[in-house]
Formats: structure tokens, C-alpha cells, sequence
């Protein structure tokens, strides 16, 4: 074995803690190596001085009480209610989002055709459209981008019922489409009306419109 | 609860069982603390190191997985425990030296309570203390602990070989300190 190899074990070959096989080998190499035995004696006396060495030892008064220092400290971090998981990990959190929800609800403007019953029916579609002006009721149309029926002014005016029961239907689809029930959701056909056909008519017919929309229509 | 294995200890401290944990200090309060106190190199540090390793015990026990021998999960926190103060320690020493010249020009008697307990320490302390963090904790670990290089290899994360290496050279430090202390 080379010297670099022996030397690294000595310490544990002079304090016992090594393998047969290794000190043997160990042994073998002391037999003939002047220099690995010089190493060795300079580390019997390391060692030597290392075991003479006392500590300073605690009291045996020290070891009778450090059991409860330990539960003693273990009290004294425990968490308390700000600091606890359930706390810090859940109850803030929760809170911080519900604060945040709150915020983003109360800033964002609801709009003033939403229902607050769910189903829009035609006596409150009537007094906004006949508060409108006609440049209000065009805005409106243009905003909803209606795709109402196809039902000409003499239509609405003659009482063709099931077209102008159906225009209505897809007006409250398209003006008020969140709030709209299944039911009716699923009745509309896909028609297309211009909405100059509403244009075009004057005050006197558009309050006709609206007063048989009033009578005719059941949701 | 004296004649508990740790295996037993550790299953009725996992229960709550607070005689059993008081018995998993007192088995190894002296052990931890011993090991502690060569790696920190005072009694005061080693006293709050030991104490805080049982704390975290306390605390970890029901996610000790037994992959370990608890001895050995104790000696890993301990050191760990020991290396971060030694980190810290060290970190601060940096700002000390200005508060200590400052001290000693305002007349201040701090510094000299300091070099009073620098004085007290051993020459052997005092030789351990001069080592690099891993011949220091190798050493200690080995000579005092007599822990395999196997398990110390586990512990560590490092081979059995750079083991004995750094083992070797700490003993060759001291010896070289010892040589010129005396």
C-alpha cells in the first residue's frame, strides 16, 4: 500500500476503529515504512493531549432541570390566535378575498337594464322603451346589435301577433340576454330585422307598437 | 417509559404522549448537548442549541418518517442547529469588531467580560474552533461520537472517502495548533 492511503487511516487505526483486514494491512506497511511510523507518533501525541482534555461540565442540578427549560420553551412559542395556521393560512386569505370581491362588485356599474327578477317581461320593457326618445331607442338597438325577426312596420302595426310576439322575444333575448329564461331562450328562431323597420316609425306608431307589445305578449 | 426501545418512544411521542417525549430528552439530553458544545465551542449557546433541537422534536416527531435511527435524526438537527448559529456567529463578528474598538475606547468593562471567557476555554476548544465548518464537524463526530463514517456519509450527503479526508486533515490541524500554542 502507498504511504498517501496508510497515512489518511492512522488516526483511526490508533484509536481502534478500523477493520481487521485494514490492520493488517496497516501493520504491514509500519513494518517497513520509516516515515508512516514518525506520522504515527506524532499523532499518539496529539491524541494523547485531546483525551487529557477536560471539559467544563455542567452542574448535575443543570441536567435534573433541563427536561422542563425544554417544555418550558415549547409554552412559551406556542402559537397564538394571529399566529396560529388555521389564522395566517386560511381566516386572512379568505377575508383579503372577500374584501377584494366586495370592491370589484361595488365599483363595477350594473347596467340599467338588468332585471332583477331573472325574467324580463313585456310591461318592463314597455316604459323603457316608451321613456326613449327615438334616438335613444335607435342607440339602444345599434348598442344590442339585435338579430330580431324579420316583421315590417305594417306587420307590427297590423297585429301579425306571432311575428311581433316573436320580435319581442328576441329583443328581450338580445337586450337582456343574461336574464333571459331557458324557456323562451330556446324558442327563438335566428331571424334578422334591420332595425331601420323600427326606425322608421314615427312617435304615434311606436306607442301603437308598444301598446299592443302590452297586450299580446305573455311570457 | 425507561424500558421503552426509541422505536416504542418515538410511536408514543407520534401519540401525544408527553411522558414519552420527557423520556426522549432525558435519554439524550447529555448526548445532543456534548455534541452541540463542541461544534459551538460555549455552554451558553449550547445550552439554547440543545434545548431548541428537543423544541423541534417536539414539533417534527409526527412527520419522522424512522428512515433513520433517532439518534441520528437527532444528530442531524443538532448539527444543523450548531452550524447555522456558527453562520450567524460569524456573519456578526464582522459588525463586533467595530462595537468592540469602540467599547474599549469609551472604557466600557463588555470587552474585557469577553476576553475573560475566550480565556477560559481549553486549548483543545480553542483548536476545534479554529477548524473549517466540515473538518470541524467531522472531527467532532468521529473522535467524540464515534459515529461510523456509513452513517456519518448518510447524515453529511457526502462519500466515505472525503470523510476520512477531512477527518485526517482536522486531526492534522490540531496538531499543528497544539505545536504552536505550546
Amino acid at each position: 500500500m502507498r504511504c498517501e492511503q496508510i497515512v489518511s487511516d492512522l488516526p483511526d487505526y490508533f484509536r481502534g476503529s478500523i477493520s481487521d483486514v485494514e490492520k493488517k494491512k496497516i501493520e504491514s506497511h509500519l513494518a517497513t515504512c520509516h516515515s508512516c511510523r514518525a506520522e504515527l507518533e506524532l499523532l499518539k501525541e496529539t491524541f494523547t493531549k485531546i483525551d487529557a482534555t477536560v471539559f467544563r461540565q455542567p452542574s448535575e442540578v443543570y441536567w435534573k432541570y433541563f427536561c422542563a427549560e425544554v417544555n418550558k420553551k415549547i409554552f412559551n412559542r406556542r402559537p397564538t390566535w394571529y399566529t396560529s395556521p388555521w389564522t395566517t393560512r386560511i381566516l386572512l386569505p379568505g377575508a383579503a378575498a372577500l374584501l377584494i370581491i366586495i370592491i370589484v362588485m361595488t365599483v363595477v356599474k350594473r347596467s340599467p337594464f338588468e332585471s332583477t327578477k331573472g325574467v324580463i317581461n313585456a310591461s318592463e320593457i314597455a316604459p323603457i322603451v316608451s321613456s326613449s326618445s327615438e334616438k335613444e331607442l335607435n342607440d339602444l338597438i345599434n348598442t344590442y346589435d339585435s338579430q330580431l325577426p324579420t316583421a315590417t312596420t305594417s306587420d307590427i302595426l297590423n297585429g301579425n301577433d306571432s311575428t311581433v310576439v316573436e320580435t319581442v322575444k328576441k329583443m328581450e333575448t338580445t337586450m337582456f340576454k343574461d336574464n333571459v329564461s331557458d324557456e323562451l331562450t330556446a324558442n327563438i328562431d335566428d331571424y334578422s330585422m334591420p332595425y331601420e323597420s323600427l326606425e322608421s316609425l314615427s312617435d304615434t306608431e311606436t306607442d301603437l307598437v308598444i301598446q299592443r307589445l302590452e297586450k299580446q305578449i305573455i311570457f | 417509559m425507561k424500558n421503552l426501545s426509541d422505536v416504542e418512544i418515538v410511536a408514543e411521542c407520534k401519540n401525544g404522549n408527553q411522558l414519552a417525549f420527557n423520556e426522549l430528552v432525558r435519554r439524550y439530553q447529555e448526548r445532543i448537548y456534548w455534541l452541540v458544545r463542541k461544534i459551538v465551542g460555549d455552554h451558553e449557546d449550547a445550552n439554547d442549541i440543545a434545548q431548541d433541537v428537543f423544541v423541534k422534536v417536539y414539533h417534527s416527531i409526527k412527520d419522522f418518517r424512522e428512515e433513520s435511527s433517532l439518534y441520528t435524526w437527532l444528530y442531524r438537527i443538532g448539527t444543523n442547529l450548531s452550524l447555522n448559529l456558527l453562520r450567524k456567529k460569524k456573519l456578526k463578528s464582522f459588525f463586533s469588531i467595530d462595537q468592540l474598538a469602540y467599547a474599549i475606547k469609551s472604557g466600557d468593562d463588555e470587552p474585557d467580560a469577553e476576553m475573560e471567557k475566550v480565556e477560559e476555554k481549553n486549548i483543545i476548544e480553542k483548536a476545534i474552533e479554529t477548524l473549517p465548518e466540515k473538518q470541524k464537524l467531522v472531527f467532532i463526530l468521529r473522535y467524540y461520537e464515534e459515529m461510523p463514517y456509513g452513517e456519518m456519509a448518510r447524515m453529511l450527503g457526502k462519500s466515505t472517502g472525503g470523510l476520512k479526508a477531512n477527518y485526517f486533515h482536522a486531526v492534522k490541524k490540531i496538531e499543528e495548533y497544539l505545536k504552536h500554542a505550546v
